[in-house]
């Protein structure tokens, strides 16, 4: 009785340990946890921009190196819609695009953080 | 009569009009020229006058000078020639012909050494801050571009260039550089590698 106890646990344990990781990818999806983020984590339930200065990223998109987009960013804070139950969802953060700015340069373009690029 | 009068009226408007555009169209080379002239000269009190204000933050005379002496003077002007000018916008490659609303204008150089013939690119910015509404030349815009188009010249990659070129500005002492749409970036790799982890989605979510 012992025995089946004890492989029942470390059976138990095996299952946890391989479905855990499986599952915590679903935690960066919002969607996933409705009662967390509300319905979704969205932009329809989000308030910001937050922090109120901005975020930003900066992509170069294409495989031409001459050609740059540089995306400005923003992250809006999620808010639960019910009350208690606090955002537990890791981000409970959605980004939206607030501009796309393409540029181009004869050599190569480069983007930094800021959403700044060069272009030579 | 009255026919004249208003023909007249109308050639001298539409004369007044491309005046107008034709003034404020040229007004970025008459800075690009005040610029050459300066660099030419090896006035570095002109360089600092043409500088805008918000790069002046971290920008000396005496800052302009060293890398006047340790990468403009030798990359462009020792036996240097400017071969060729070519005004273009930052979005494209052909320029702006309404200036109203753009901020910045590029024109791309080509210098030409005189002993080897090689030529070798830079690009001046010629911007116009909404605080100042004069147009200017960030200097240290100008010297990345420098460096950018001597490390392609020398046959290496593109790809390495602009780091090549920041980390050269950093050692040349400035901590900050002027954008080319009029902000400042930090000269830093490892701070802005850090930063851009910070503030970076590794998978934007937007809806």
């Amino acid at each position: 009785m012992r025995k089946q106890l004890h492989v029942l646990s470390v059976t138990a344990l095996c299952v946890l340990s391989i479905v855990a990781p499986l599952f915590a990818g679903y935690c960066i999806d919002c969607d996933s946890y409705p009662t967390s983020c509300g319905n979704g984590c969205h932009r329809g339930n989000a308030v910001g921009p937050w922090p109120n200065n901005g975020n930003y990223c900066v992509t170069c998109s294409g495989t031409i190196r001459q050609f740059c987009t540089a995306c400005r960013w923003e992250r809006f804070q999620c808010v639960p819609n019910q009350p208690g139950y606090p955002a537990s969802c890791a981000p409970p953060y959605v980004w939206e695009k607030i501009s796309e700015d393409n540029q181009a340069g004869l050599i190569s373009c480069t983007c930094r953080p800021g959403g700044v690029c060069f272009c030579l | 009569m009255r026919r004249r009068i208003k023909a007249l009226l109308i050639f001298t408007a539409v004369l007044t009009a491309v005046g107008v555009w034709w003034w404020q169209w040229q007004a970025p080379y008459r800075t690009l020229t005040a610029f050459l002239d300066a660099l030419q000269r090896g006035d570095v009190a002109a360089l600092y006058a043409l500088t805008p204000a918000y790069e002046r933050r971290f920008l000396t005379p005496t800052l302009i000078a060293h890398a006047y002496e340790k990468v403009i003077k030798p990359q462009l002007l020792n036996e240097k020639k400017i071969d060729r000018i070519w005004r273009t916008s930052l979005r494209g490659f052909f320029p702006d012909l309404w200036l109203g609303r753009v901020r910045s204008v590029r024109f791309y150089l080509w210098v030409q050494d005189q002993r080897s013939n090689k030529k070798q690119l830079t690009a001046i910015i010629v911007q116009r801050p909404p605080i100042e509404e004069r147009w200017r030349v960030p200097f240290s815009t100008f010297l990345v571009n420098t460096l950018v188009g001597a490390y392609v010249a020398q046959g290496r990659s593109a790809d390495k260039a602009f780091d090549w070129a920041f980390e050269t500005v950093r050692r040349l002492g400035f901590q900050f550089v002027a954008s080319p749409e009029g902000s400042t970036v930090s000269t830093s790799l490892t701070e802005a590698a850090g930063h851009r982890e910070q503030v970076m989605p590794s998978v934007p979510i937007s809806r």
